[in-house]
């Protein structure tokens, strides 16, 4: 509720004064080798632990240590409940549906390094999400997706969302056409079967975001309309529909304050007046060496789903970019596949002002097929037409 | 016949002294008109008897008109006299006529064994009671009983020093006899007291910006010399003596900094806004963490351990607009004082230094007032007698129109619907009661606001008034009283959305009572004495729903009261020519009812000097101090959201000591400044954070804080020269501030229980200040400041966790963000010097940053989504020309 203020006031003040930010290297190396645990024991599901390493500032991805990752693939997981049952990993997957949300549990590592284990807990009840929601700002900039939640108990809760998101997008025109191309000059326009539609398109992803917030200091346990992230005007994801699956957890407060942390370190700093970032311990451990600082927090959570669509249709709201292109219209097969040589594909008849048809006109093909921006064409179930 | 002698003597000495004008009334019969006191005794003497002598009392301008026959005049006159509060004594056929007082015209007995001055004849003191206001300065001036030349050695001669055109008292001028050992500076009443031997001498008067003043005594014994000065119009040319180079090597205080408004007005800062607050932390000592930060940090010590005071209240935030401004209004500012090794006993309360701004009394002859316009703020200021010679006033007003500095964000930001205002105001009132009592009232007000969108607010202001006696009970004794109220409250309002909205206050209230004496026992020894009590009523956190659909639940933390109590006795004791000594012992106690400690102690203050001569001086000191309050703040700059806290049972005062030591050289005909102090300092209980602390409102703060303690050490240089065509000054610094973890809290300890920087250790630090005035109305002024990159905390890896990317942090404030420097130049025109005109025009033209240097003020990372980047914050990255124009009326 309140760690808005600090963002708020850096950039603000940052902008008032005439302030700038640039673009810095501090030319640290800094060094890795942390090891990361992420992901949740979620009782009734199937819940999934990945075990990485931190690396340094100047490695990428490709230079990884071997020596970590040999570690990694020879660590053994199991997750524990306090009765002594034990739930394998199957590749970082564990069969938690028929685990009894009354027992605390907790995840084990073994490798060369160690015994590591994260705290016991018991499952929390996710809440109940009363509904998603979303929110335009009045300079029509910002779209933020919100939900209601609200429990019956007094104390307050602490909540962390997971989006996974799907959206629908377009090519920037229709095609009626296709070209079957042959290698020689014989191949053809010819009209394009439904089916082959590469107009409409859906992709998604989950969103990277750690949102968490808590009832704390509120005269109920709810939050109305509590925004979980925002989505700007030239956002790709709202120009047709788009669909937020949020999945919704209720958590400690000991991990509440561990996620909001994290979030804040990666956001929240440098501002005239930003706390430092400071780096707080999960609750992993390595009970060979308790000093070892392990990233991440393991939570044992039951958790609840919602989701929704939102119509661009109906809020008009995406605002578009579009660039002229060069379009040709064509009417010889020579032309054709000097065209389709250079990227282009036909989409539709043009005609002069009397009714004469001239040729098709020709696009190049990322913006006639919608895949090309790493979507498919597959219409997710339930998606509405 | 003896007894008459003296009488005689007492008498004629004193009657010289007065002007004598003869003025007969025009035309007419036997008598006077319309006669002064002195005139009406020239008539005596001249028509009837040479052996008429009088004391005139200074403060008696009635005329008399007597027209009688000659016989009836003598009688008739001395019945006017009677009336007007004279005795006329007549012994042996002489006539003595002196106000108030009797004449014994026996001496009491036992008189000429007596080896001291017969104190208690009340004509001698009468006689050492007089005060001759001095105006110019080609006379003799006698002090005292002539008779008593005999019987002492030394005498105190004391008085006040006032400006002549505008009668306000000039506080800082050295007084000095021209043997060059006994000195003594005025007082902030004005007020200096000097001992000096008896017999004929020369008394120096010197001030910054005034003229030099010499007057020849003939000391005799204790008395009073009142002393008007000028200001300097010309100092182009000849070497000045300053009260500033002469002080360092008189009093064996150490790091103690003066600076005078003119001062300030010439130093360049950021938008051309004088600031005094600025200006102290051009000196050496004291850093900022950067631009845009009116908090300061005192050799190593953190911003709430400075206590700043102003006219005796404390400014608990002492900045305007997120710190680009400090809220004092540079036209009603007299002068900053910046204690940051010996802190006097009178003061407690902080460890790292203490500020006192003063501001100046209202003119006492006429009224006038000054009209400045500048890029972000106007200012207004008043000034005059409300009754004239005794009560004046000052009243000092300023706002801002920077609101248009939103609108030059790009219509796309989110902060279109910013603003940032302020006001602040500042009145002064000073009653003259009589010569020795003085009361002051002062109130201040400042408030400030902004917001940078539709739906966050935040609010804050400061109240100080406070209530001031001065009074002086006679030449060795002298006692200050007063009370006031301090008060400090900010508020968030948040309504993002409404149904989180909220409003958050907290706030300092506090109600305080000083009472100061100072005696000066012996001509060795100056007590300063006296009880200070402090009562706190804080709020601690209150938060408020805003709207009715808002679910916030309205809580409020408990108020904290305690009551800080401290009595203090102090010695300044001169041990022979070279060596002087001060010892100061404070004992201050914290009395809070839900505590069960016991909060209080002693303070020890200790300093010495020993001057090898004139010009070269040695000190060094040791303090002990405590700190019963605490800011609660996680950012490393002053911000708006801090609160304050009093110590308890968990949070535990904060102590610390500071050991120091300095040589001090004065150099090319006392032009020329030289110091060089070392100082080790080491503080406990000093507030750190747990790793993702709640700091606000949060009732268990305790458990989120830790106790550190810091150690810092330093060296500063610094060589000044205060006046002349070239003035400023040099200064070089290095220094370390660390902090250390107290309590072993396993792996959770910061740094692994290890030292690690404090946010402010920034080890190197140059600066200069300079000015220089080709003509009386075209000055230059430059100001250059490098420093080492203060210690920040960045990531030292980075790791996926939720298909973003991610930073570690690991050691804290274990990497430097780049050096910093930065050169400022200004052009200031002087009004005219037609001082018959009625207003005059000041510009300043300037330009800070001149190099355009993109000093970093931090170095971060942020981890967007897919990518980890590197930025450098640089809050003024480019030139910021500026003009400032000011009218005196």
């Amino acid at each position: 509720m309140k760690k808005r203020w600090f963002v708020l006031l850096f950039l603000a003040v940052a902008a008032a004064v005439g302030s700038c930010v640039y673009n810095f290297d501090p030319q640290i190396d800094g060094e890795g080798g942390y090891m990361v645990v992420e992901g949740n024991i979620v009782i009734g599901e199937i819940s999934q632990i990945r075990l990485s390493y931190s690396w340094s500032l100047v490695d990428t991805l490709a230079t990884k240590d071997e020596e970590r990752m040999r570690i990694l693939r020879q660590s053994k997981m199991h997750v524990e409940d306090s009765r002594g049952g034990r739930y394998e990993s199957a590749m970082g997957y564990f069969d938690m549906q028929d685990a009894d949300p009354s027992l605390e549990y907790r995840l084990v590592i073994e490798n060369e390094n160690g015994t590591y284990a994260s705290s016991w807990a018991r499952a929390l009840s996710p809440g109940q999400i009363d509904s998603l929601s979303f929110e335009i700002n009045e300079d029509r900039t910002a779209l933020s997706i919100c939900v209601s939640t609200h429990t019956d108990g007094t104390e307050p809760s602490f909540y962390r969302w997971k989006v996974d998101e799907t959206w629908e997008y377009h090519a920037e025109t229709p095609s009626n056409y296709k070209y079957n191309y042959t290698g020689g000059l014989d191949g053809d326009v010819v009209p394009l079967p439904y089916e082959e539609s590469t107009y409409r398109c859906w992709t998604g992803g989950s969103r990277s975001e750690i949102m968490t917030a808590s009832t704390e200091g509120l005269k109920e346990d709810r939050l109305v309309n509590h925004r979980l992230y925002s989505l700007g005007n030239r956002d790709q994801r709202i120009s047709v529909v788009y669909q937020p699956k949020v999945t919704q957890m209720r958590i400690t407060e000991d991990a509440y304050r561990y996620w909001e942390q994290m979030n804040r370190n990666g956001q929240d700093v440098g501002g005239l007046f930003s706390p430092e970032p400071s780096e707080l311990r999960g609750n992993v451990a390595n009970l060979n060496d308790p000093s070892e600082l392990v990233l991440g927090y393991v939570g044992v959570m039951t958790v609840t789903r919602s989701d929704m669509y939102v119509d661009n249709n109906y809020i008009r709201f995406y605002r578009t970019s579009r660039t002229n292109h060069i379009l040709d219209t064509l009417n010889t097969p020579a032309d054709y596949l000097d065209a389709y040589l250079t990227g282009k594909v036909p989409t539709y008849d043009i005609f002069d002002e009397v009714g004469n048809w001239l040729g098709y006109e020709w696009w190049p093909v990322n913006c006639v097929d919608c895949r090309m921006k790493g979507g498919t064409t597959n219409r997710p179930p339930g998606w509405p037409l | 016949m003896k007894k008459t002698l003296l009488l005689l003597t007492l008498a004629a000495a004193l009657c010289c002294s007065l002007p004598l004008r003869a003025q007969q009334p025009a035309g007419t019969g036997f008598g006077v008109y319309k006669a002064g006191v002195d005139e009406l005794i020239r008539f005596i003497r001249t028509e009837f008897s040479p052996d008429v002598y009088c004391v005139r009392d200074t403060s008696d301008h009635k005329n008399y008109t007597i027209r009688v026959p000659r016989e009836e005049f003598l009688q008739r006159a001395f019945e006017e006299l009677e009336a007007n509060g004279y005795t006329i004594t007549r012994y042996d056929g002489k006539y003595f006529i002196v106000r108030g007082r009797d004449i014994a015209t026996q001496l009491p007995p036992g008189y000429f064994d007596a080896r001291k001055p017969a104190e208690d004849t009340s004509f001698q003191k009468y006689l050492s009671d007089q005060t001759v206001l001095m105006t110019f300065q080609n006379k003799v001036y006698e002090i005292g009983d002539p008779d008593t030349r005999q019987k002492a050695s030394r005498a105190t001669v004391r008085g006040y020093v006032r400006d002549v055109s505008s009668g306000e008292p000039l506080v800082g001028v050295s007084v000095y006899l021209d043997d060059g050992k006994s000195f003594t500076q005025t007082d902030a009443y004005g007020f200096y007291k000097l001992t000096v031997p008896t017999g004929p001498g020369k008394l120096g008067f010197s001030g910054y910006s005034l003229e030099d003043m010499k007057l020849d005594l003939v000391v005799y014994g204790d008395g009073a010399l009142d002393v008007v000065m000028k200001e300097k119009v010309f100092t182009l040319k000849g070497a000045v003596v300053t009260s500033e180079s002469m002080s360092q090597h008189r009093t064996p205080k150490m790091g103690v900094e003066v600076v005078r408004m003119s001062t300030i007005k010439n130093v360049p800062v950021v938008f051309g806004e004088a600031d005094a607050l600025k200006v102290v932390m051009t000196l050496p000592g004291v850093k900022s963490v950067g631009e845009a930060s009116s908090g300061f940090n005192v050799r190593g010590g953190s911003t709430d351990q400075n206590l700043i005071l102003f006219n005796e209240g404390t400014v608990y935030n002492p900045n305007h607009m997120f710190g680009i401004l400090s809220s004092f209004n540079p036209d009603v500012i007299n002068d900053v004082e910046l204690y940051k090794s010996s802190i006097p006993a009178q003061y407690g309360g902080r460890i790292s230094s203490v500020l006192e701004v003063r501001s100046r009394d209202g003119n006492s002859k006429k009224v006038q007032g000054s009209l400045g316009l500048g890029l972000l703020t106007s200012r207004l200021h008043l000034e005059g007698p409300l009754v004239k010679d005794r009560t004046t006033f000052i009243l000092g007003g300023r706002t801002t129109y920077s609101n248009w500095i939103f609108r030059l964000l790009p219509a796309n930001s989110s902060y279109q619907g910013g603003q940032a205002s302020f006001q602040d105001a500042n009145l002064g009132l000073t009653h003259k009661i009589d010569e020795r009592n003085t009361l002051h009232a002062y109130g201040y007000y400042s408030r400030d606001k902004f917001s940078f969108s539709h739906d966050t607010t935040f609010r804050y202001r400061n109240i100080n008034g406070a209530l001031k006696w001065h009074s002086i009970f006679n030449d060795r004794h002298s006692m200050t009283f007063t009370t006031g109220y301090d008060s400090y409250h900010y508020g968030i309002e948040d309504t993002y959305n409404n149904h989180a909205a909220y409003r958050l206050n907290t706030g300092v209230d506090q109600y305080f009572a000083k009472l100061n004496f100072k005696s000066s026992l012996s001509n060795a020894h100056t007590f300063t004495y006296g009880l200070n009590a402090t009562f706190y009523d804080l709020n601690p956190g209150e938060l408020l729903p805003v709207g009715d659909s808002s679910l916030v639940q309205a809580s409020t933390l408990a108020r904290e009261r305690a009551l800080e109590a401290a009595l203090y006795v102090s010695d300044t004791w001169i041990l022979g020519e070279h060596l002087s000594l001060e010892a100061g012992l404070r004992w201050s106690q914290f009395f809070r009812k839900d505590c069960t400690r016991f909060l209080g102690g002693p303070e020890f203050r200790l300093s010495g000097k020993y001057s090898f001569n004139d010009v070269t001086s040695v000190k060094a000191g040791f303090n002990t101090m405590r700190q019963y309050i605490h800011m609660i703040s996680n950012s490393i700059n002053v911000s708006p959201t801090d609160s304050w806290r009093l110590a308890s049972d968990q949070l535990r005062p904060q102590t610390g000591w500071q050991a120091a030591a300095g040589v001090y050289r004065t150099l090319l005909d006392n032009t020329l400044d030289l110091s060089l102090e070392a100082y080790y300092k080491r503080v406990k209980h000093f507030i750190d954070y747990k790793s993702g602390a709640v700091l606000v409102m949060n009732p268990n703060l305790a458990d989120d804080l830790i106790e550190t303690e810091n150690r810092s050490y330093g060296i500063e240089f610094m060589a000044k020269k205060p006046l002349g065509k070239l003035n400023g000054w040099v200064s070089y610094t290095y220094s370390r501030s660390r902090l250390r973890e107290m309590e072993d809290r396993g792996i959770y300890t910061i740094n692994g229980g290890d030292w690690y920087n404090a946010p402010y250790d920034k080890p190197h630090d140059v600066k200069v200040v300079a000015n220089y005035k080709f003509t009386h109305r075209y000055s230059i002024s430059a100001n250059l400041d490098y420093a080492t990159g203060r210690p920040v905390t960045i990531p030292t890896g980075r790791y996926v966790y939720q298909d973003g990317l991610r930073l570690v942090y690991s050691e804290r404030n274990g990497y430097r963000i780049p050096d910093y420097f930065r050169l400022d130049l200004a052009l200031i025109i002087e009004p005219s010097h037609y001082l018959k005109k009625l207003t005059h025009m000041s510009f300043t033209i300037g330009c800070y940053n001149v190099t355009g240097r993109k000093n970093p003020y931090s170095v971060y990372y942020t981890a967007d989504g897919g990518s980890i980047n590197g930025h450098m914050l640089s809050v003024f990255a480019t030139q910021i020309p500026y003009v400032n124009f000011n009218l005196k009326f």
